[in-house]
């Protein structure tokens, strides 16, 4: 309710005002049940009371009945709660972003910088494509023939920099070296249809093409399916294809069939994006940045409660009242 | 939930003033009864009223004074959509001697039984997972994702940790927890999951560090105090870890140590096999205590309950100004 009101001051529970009516019955009470004190002290009894002349002290006495009723009136105006309400910029929405980052052996190649594996190229840029996303929650999944949940999303960023920071690739001699996209972009799914964030968002980050959900291989995620998956569960899938392909024995470069990958992310909703170099691949992280802009929630209202002011103002009238009660005025009234 | 808090506003000391308040008002009173008494001999009911209706209304007032006192303080309740519930990180030692045969069947399985069961009934906490052993590993920053912390506790073993420093370093698995929840600036649970061996020997001392900086540290021991044999598998193969003077290593749960941990880190120290007793420390203690401490900081999320004693207050203040001063 109050969130659809003007800012300015305004009375949360009015209808604490009606008990006015019991305060004037009690006004009323009391001026009926005001027994009058005879002077005992007076010579010549009432009639010689009544010649005498009236005193400033008797006028005034019905101050402290009057204070004592307008302290009433005062708690009265706190309970109604006086509120102050004041407008506040909307809130920052954050995302769901999960970076699913290929670690398999081809990501050592050197074609993105002549110093630095496409894996650490990778990393540093992802790195501060995440940390540029203050109000997401970040989350890590790993891939080659298997995918690893490194980290799931949290708001600790420096955390989730560090665990990217210690993804390794895997050994080219081993049985994990492969390139599993669906069954990562599965995993990553899986992770962010629990989510409750308003938007959820996977990048895809990959040198090569899926070679482990093939045509002999059915009870493995291809990664068609993954992205039809993820279109279900409303998240989109941003995908990047790192590098100029495949180094053949001879040095010449093969490109890749991004074919799958392509379908992958357009029938999530998302957008496919080739990076051949360093450059391409910050803007790229730049674009992506840019197509899942910060959201804003309703704008909405700061309630401040001024309920203590007219509180503290009955507190000092009764106390008034008292001291008048019980002072010389008490004896005239 | 039935969770109470006060708000006091930065000007509550003022309040203190009400009683010297009070006082003052009896003194001033009594001063004038006594005057009037001098000047009336005797007869001064006539014009203060009656004793037994004068103290009856000073009793209204006061409880009246009293109520509106408790109202300034602002009492609180959660809202619907109040965040109750803590952030927790759990500190799981994988040590070896973790893997002794005194647990169900081992400390480490008990513990992650333990760990499982409050994952699943844990529901609106944030979850941290640090292993720990000489070292600490961050497996998991803070994350309301229960089902993954799940997964990477199913990773962890004893012996996860390779590293060069061996033994269990409680003091650098309680910093690390509480470097975790400063990161993301919030203050809540470290539960310390082991068997109590302190080698390092800095764990009370972190503990008080992390209790000042407002996280709770409780600790939840595995294992007896009179201890088991370490098992170990070895190509298939069941056998007992030894020392380097070939005899079996009989590892025994540290309960005075983890008691002074956990009353150095405020917090609780627990020795329950109970597969549920995790579940129902963070229900009955962790819950609370987070509700009541979001409570006391939040403007958000509550529902102002000072209408009760201000009403209160009124109504006890009118029933005295309705009361007769004298018998009629």
């Amino acid at each position: 309710m109050i969130a659809v009101v003007e800012a300015g001051l305004h009375w949360r529970e009015p209808w604490w005002l009606g008990l006015s009516v019991l305060v004037l019955l009690v006004g009323v009470l009391r001026i009926r049940h005001r027994t009058r004190v005879a002077l005992a002290t007076t010579t010549g009894g009432p009639a010689g009371a009544a010649r005498l002349p009236i005193t400033w002290r008797q006028r005034l006495r019905w101050l402290p009945g009057g204070l004592q009723m307008l302290a009433l009136l005062a708690l009265l105006a706190a309970l109604a709660r006086p509120v102050v309400v004041e407008s506040e910029p909307p809130a920052r929405l954050g995302r769901d972003v999960l970076l699913c980052f290929d670690r398999s052996s081809s990501m050592a190649a050197l074609d993105l910088d002549p110093v630095q594996t496409r894996l650490t190229v990778g990393k540093q840029l992802a790195a501060e494509f995440l940390l540029g996303r203050v109000d997401d929650r970040l989350g890590i999944v790993t891939f080659a023939r298997f995918a690893d949940l490194v980290c799931p999303p949290t708001a600790d960023h420096t955390a989730v920099t560090e665990l990217l920071d210690g993804v390794q690739l895997v050994d080219p001699e081993g049985p994990e070296d492969a390139t599993a996209i669906g069954a990562a972009i599965g995993m990553a799914a899986n992770l962010l249809q629990r989510s409750t964030a308003v938007g959820k968002v996977i990048v895809l980050l990959t040198d090569g093409e899926e070679n482990v959900a093939t045509a002999g291989a059915p009870d493995q995620i291809a990664p068609l399916h993954a992205g039809q998956w993820c279109r279900d569960h409303g998240i989109r899938v941003h995908a990047i294809a790192l590098g100029r392909g495949e180094q053949a024995a001879d040095g010449t470069w093969r490109a890749l069939d991004t074919t799958a990958v392509q379908k992958l992310a357009k029938i999530s909703g998302g957008r496919f994006f080739p990076a051949a170099d360093a450059k391409t691949l910050r803007s790229v992280y730049a674009e992506i940045d840019q197509l899942e802009a910060v959201q804003f929630a309703e704008p909405g209202v700061r309630v401040i409660e001024w309920f203590a002011l007219p509180t503290w103002f009955a507190l000092c009238l009764l106390a008034l009242a008292h001291v008048l009660k019980h002072s010389r005025m008490a004896v005239v009234s | 939930m039935n969770v109470w808090a006060l708000q006091p506003p930065t000007w509550w000391p003022a309040l203190l003033l009400l009683p010297a308040f009070l006082w003052c008002g009896y003194r001033w009173a009594l001063r004038h009864y006594r005057e009037v008494h001098a000047e009336l001999h005797g007869r001064e009911d006539a014009l203060l009223g009656t004793r037994r209706f004068v103290r009856t209304r000073a009793t209204l007032a006061v409880m009246s004074v009293a109520s509106i006192a408790l109202a300034l303080l602002r009492p609180v309740q959660p809202g619907r959509e109040a965040q109750l519930a803590p952030d927790i990180v759990l500190c799981v030692d994988v040590s070896r001697s973790m893997a002794a045969g005194d647990g169900d069947p081992t400390r480490f399985d008990a513990m992650q039984q333990q760990v499982r069961n409050l994952l699943q009934s844990g529901i609106g906490s944030r979850y941290a997972l640090l292993a720990f052993a000489g070292d600490v590993q961050a497996v998991a920053p803070l994350t309301a994702d229960r089902e993954a912390i799940l997964w990477l506790l199913d990773e962890l073993a004893p012996g996860a940790i390779a590293s060069g420093a061996g033994g269990t370093n409680l003091g650098a698995a309680i910093e690390a927890a509480a470097n975790r929840l400063e990161r993301v600036a919030t203050r809540g649970e470290l539960l310390l999951l082991t068997d109590g061996e302190d080698f390092a020997g800095t764990a009370e001392q972190a503990a008080a560090v992390a209790a000042e900086n407002g996280h709770r540290v409780h600790c939840i021991g595995y294992g007896t105090a009179a201890g088991s044999k370490i098992v170990i598998e070895q190509d298939g193969e069941q056998s007992f870890l030894q020392d380097a003077a070939g005899q079996d290593v009989v590892t025994r749960l540290d309960v005075d140590s983890l008691a002074t941990v956990a009353a150095a880190g405020s917090g609780t120290f627990l020795h329950d096999p109970d597969p549920a007793a995790l579940v129902a420390l963070w229900r009955d203690t962790l819950v609370p205590f987070a509700a009541k401490r979001h409570l006391a900081a939040s403007d958000t999320d509550v529902v102002q309950r000072f209408t009760w004693p201000l009403l209160a207050g009124l109504l006890l203040l009118m029933l005295r100004m309705c009361l007769p001063e004298r018998r009629r």
